[in-house]
């Protein structure tokens, strides 16, 4: 009986050694993903929710805008702290962060809070009267109910202004006006752009891992490296390529012009058509790698034994060979659609006004306009997506082992 | 009137027949038959040469031989996989040139089974019988025939990776057969199961044949399954036929040194034929194998091995320069029990003695050439390495063979 116990203690020892072992071999790696990946995500999504800077910098006026009803004009304890806080915001160096928060509210609203903060000093009671003589908007209540807006640690501004919607005064959500929808017609375009990348890559992928996967040892290896040649070559050289090739003087339009094929150079760069080209030029390996993995492991016995069991050639393909496909297909096609509804350095550069995507505005509002807040709403957003489209075609992806996590 | 016509015309077929070089008897029974096919894959090499074969309804036919020998692509060209480079293929008379695989009706299984991974047990064995577009109603009831003939009732809904490796044989073979096809090819179906497994199909594949009546082209390089369930084997090497005959006639008479190594163990003499035995005829030799007749029997000569010994052999096919290798069975050669006993006798040096459970294997040497004798354990007296036996042979297990075939 004890001797038992003595043994599946030693069992649990034993076992509690090789677990920390195993955790001791993963902490590099893991603290890497934490610290490079989890971490940064986490933070940025944080920042579409979450926007502190008026508040911590001026907390008693914000704690004060808090419990204002925001109907009536504010009493002159208001008018005293925004005196107070800006001035001391002045010295701190901090104002210029609060106003940023505050312009995303309103409009303008940067220009008044500095040019508050440079004459707080000198301000005298009544303050009322003093910040409207500063500036006349101080006695308007829109101003001091985007100043409210302002006031909380957290926002559902940057979430609402990415679906086009905001806060109306009355405290209700609405659609924005038709002149600033921007970002769902954006996000339309993005998908559109992506699923049709998307079925241009498989369709042309295809057949090219099927070609691949059914050459000799010596075609094989070239098609190989054809597929991985994009690879090698950087993105901004590919798509300049793109542009040399494709502009209305471009090789293309030369050609078919020479041939006689058309009468005038078409306009196939800076539109739709030369997003499409450029990107599926640059996604189709995603699309074809996984595919060829796939095809290759398909036994050509399985096409011989459908044929002898009376399958013809076209018959045997549909019935036998494309559904053992299909996993490949999937995990291809969602490598593909990640990757595209994340692009924007090649529809900026081959694609016209309109095709501009998520990504691109992303990037703009991040390093252009400092507006976190709202880039990382739209990050959210395109997160969601993928979140909706990942478990649809993951489901086919599954089987091979291919799946993305 | 009308008898007398039809006669004729069948006489008519028969002369035609005739003409394309088969005896009436054969071009009758014959449901498949090779005429002069070749195969070369490279131009320079033809890996099938001028095969001749018929294959007779209702047989067992075995391809044995090494790998490279031939009897794969020999069978592929049957399949319909492979084109012959010369030559043509007939099916009950009718060449099968332009038939393509799968308007060939063989059932045929494959050496990996070749089973859809993506389609259920049942999937699986209805696939021929939907490619045929036959009922739903008739579908089932094949289908649970089919399934109570391989002893695998109730596993229909199961996937192929969810059977073990016999299992999946099975359904491979009940696919084959289930569409009832006159003819199934087999490339080497129990090769990857292990050896118990692979001798109690062997006699579930025997005991098939002999219920359906199909007849059945196998393909294996493992002479002991060749010998437990064919009714002919043929053996193959480089490319051609080197015997073709019943198990026992392969085993017990082999025709050049090729088949008599390949088949079962073997003991090879080198020697040169000095002459004819005119005065000894071979079937008043005690141990020849009955069956051949006084007429049909070869001729009994002298040789001389490289020892200096003389023995009496069967003439069978010694090269034109005399030069031969007697083959002797493990099995025929004794330990001399008197002065007189056997008609040859070789005087041999003990190597070692292996304990083999139900016999005993003397390794012993004659004159250099290594020897082995298969001994009843009543014989198995202890023998010293190096002692001096003699051993003893009848005329009618020495056959005289060719020494480069």
């Amino acid at each position: 009986m004890s001797g038992s116990a003595d043994l599946s203690r030693k069992l649990k020892r034993a076992s509690r050694r090789k677990q920390l072992t195993a955790i001791g071999l993963l902490a590099p790696a893991l603290m890497l993903m934490v610290a490079a990946f989890v971490w940064p995500i986490v933070s940025l999504l944080t920042n579409s929710v979450r926007a502190p800077e008026f508040a911590t910098t001026m907390p008693n006026l914000s704690a004060w805008l808090q419990s204002w009803d925001g109907q009536s004009m504010p009493a002159e304890t208001a008018f005293r702290l925004v005196a107070e806080e800006f001035g001391a915001a002045m010295d701190a160096k901090n104002l210029a962060m609060a106003s940023t928060r505050l312009n995303y509210e309103k409009g303008g609203l940067r220009s008044l809070a500095m040019k508050t903060g440079r004459r707080a000093k000198d301000l005298q009671a009544p303050f009322a009267e003093a910040l409207v003589r500063v500036d006349p908007a101080w006695g308007e209540i829109e101003t001091w109910r985007a100043l409210k807006g302002a006031s909380g640690v957290f926002t559902d501004r940057f979430v609402l202004q990415a679906l086009d919607l905001e806060r109306k005064p009355d405290g209700g959500i609405g659609a924005v006006p038709p002149e600033q929808r921007v970002y769902l017609d954006r996000l339309e375009v993005t998908l559109w752009i992506s699923i049709v990348v998307t079925l241009l890559a498989a369709l042309i992928g295809y057949p090219m891992a099927y070609v691949m996967a059914m050459a000799g040892k010596t075609a094989g290896r070239v098609l190989f490296i054809l597929v991985l040649l994009p690879f090698w070559v950087s993105l901004l050289v590919r798509t300049a390529a793109w542009v040399v090739l494709l502009q209305k003087e471009g090789i293309l339009n030369g050609a078919m012009l020479a041939l006689g094929l058309i009468a005038e150079p078409k306009q196939l760069i800076f539109n739709r058509l030369g997003v499409y080209i450029a990107m599926v030029h640059v996604l189709l390996p995603f699309l074809v790698l996984p595919l060829y993995s796939v095809m290759k492991s398909i036994p050509r016995d399985h096409m011989r034994a459908a044929a002898s069991l009376g399958a013809g050639p076209v018959s045997a393909f549909m019935t036998v060979y494309f559904p053992q496909t299909i996993p490949g297909l999937g995990a291809g096609c969602l490598l593909v659609f990640i990757l595209a509804i994340g692009f924007y350095v090649t529809p900026a550069l081959v694609g016209g006004s309109g095709d501009q995507m998520i990504s691109g505005m992303i990037s703009e509002l991040a390093l252009g306009t400092a507006n976190w807040g709202l880039a990382s709403a739209l990050a959210l957003l395109l997160l969601c997506c993928i979140a909706i489209i990942y478990p649809v075609l993951g489901r086919y992806a599954g089987a091979t082992g291919l799946k993305l996590g | 009137m009308e008898h007398s016509t039809k006669q004729s015309g069948a006489g008519q077929m028969s002369a035609g027949q005739m003409g394309a070089g088969q005896s009436m008897s054969a071009g009758a029974r014959a449901l498949v038959s090779f005429r002069r096919v070749e195969k070369t894959y490279d131009g320079r090499v033809n890996v099938v040469q001028s095969l001749d074969l018929d294959i007779l309804r209702g047989e067992f036919l075995t391809l044995l031989g090494p790998s490279g020998s031939g009897k794969t692509t020999t069978l592929m060209m049957l399949a319909g996989f492979e084109v012959p480079t010369a030559g043509e293929i007939l099916l009950d008379g009718r060449s099968l040139d332009s038939v393509p695989a799968h308007k060939r009706s063989m059932g045929m299984v494959f050496q990996n089974y070749a089973l859809f991974p993506h389609m259920t047990v049942a999937e699986n064995l209805a696939y021929p019988l939907r490619r045929r577009g036959m009922p739903k109603a008739e579908i089932t009831a094949a289908l649970l025939r089919a399934l109570a003939m391989v002893k695998l009732t109730g596993l229909e809904q199961r996937y192929p990776a969810q059977l073990s490796g016999g299992q999946q044989q099975r359904v491979a073979v009940a696919r084959a057969l289930i569409f009832q096809p006159a003819l199934v090819l087999m490339d080497e179906p129990l090769g990857a199961l292990d050896k118990n497994l692979r001798e109690q199909m062997q006699l579930e594949l025997k005991h098939l044949h002999a219920q359906l009546g199909a007849t059945i082209v196998y393909v294996t390089h493992d002479q002991s399954e060749a010998l437990t369930m064919s009714n002919r084997v043929a053996v193959f090497h480089d490319g051609a036929i080197q015997q073709l005959a019943t198990p026992e006639e392969i085993y017990e008479r082999p025709l050049n040194s090729f088949v008599a190594n390949f088949i079962g163990e073997n003991n090879a003499l080198p020697g040169r034929i000095e002459g004819m035995s005119p005065g000894m005829s071979p079937g008043l030799s005690p141990g020849l194998s009955p069956g051949i007749s006084q007429a049909t029997a070869p001729d009994v000569c002298r040789v001389r091995l490289d020892t200096g010994e003389i023995i009496e052999a069967l003439r069978i096919a010694p090269a034109t320069d005399g030069r031969t290798l007697v083959s002797i069975r493990p099995e025929r050669m004794r330990l001399a029990s008197t002065a007189a006993d056997g008609a040859n006798r070789l005087h041999a040096t003990v190597r070692e003695t292996i304990y083999f459970g139900d016999h005993l294997r003397l390794h012993a040497e004659v004159g250099g050439t290594p020897v082995m004798l298969k001994l009843p354990l009543a014989q198995a007296a202890n023998f010293t390495p190096n002692a001096a036996v003699t051993l003893a042979v009848d005329t009618g297990h020495c056959r005289a063979l060719d020494p480069r075939a």
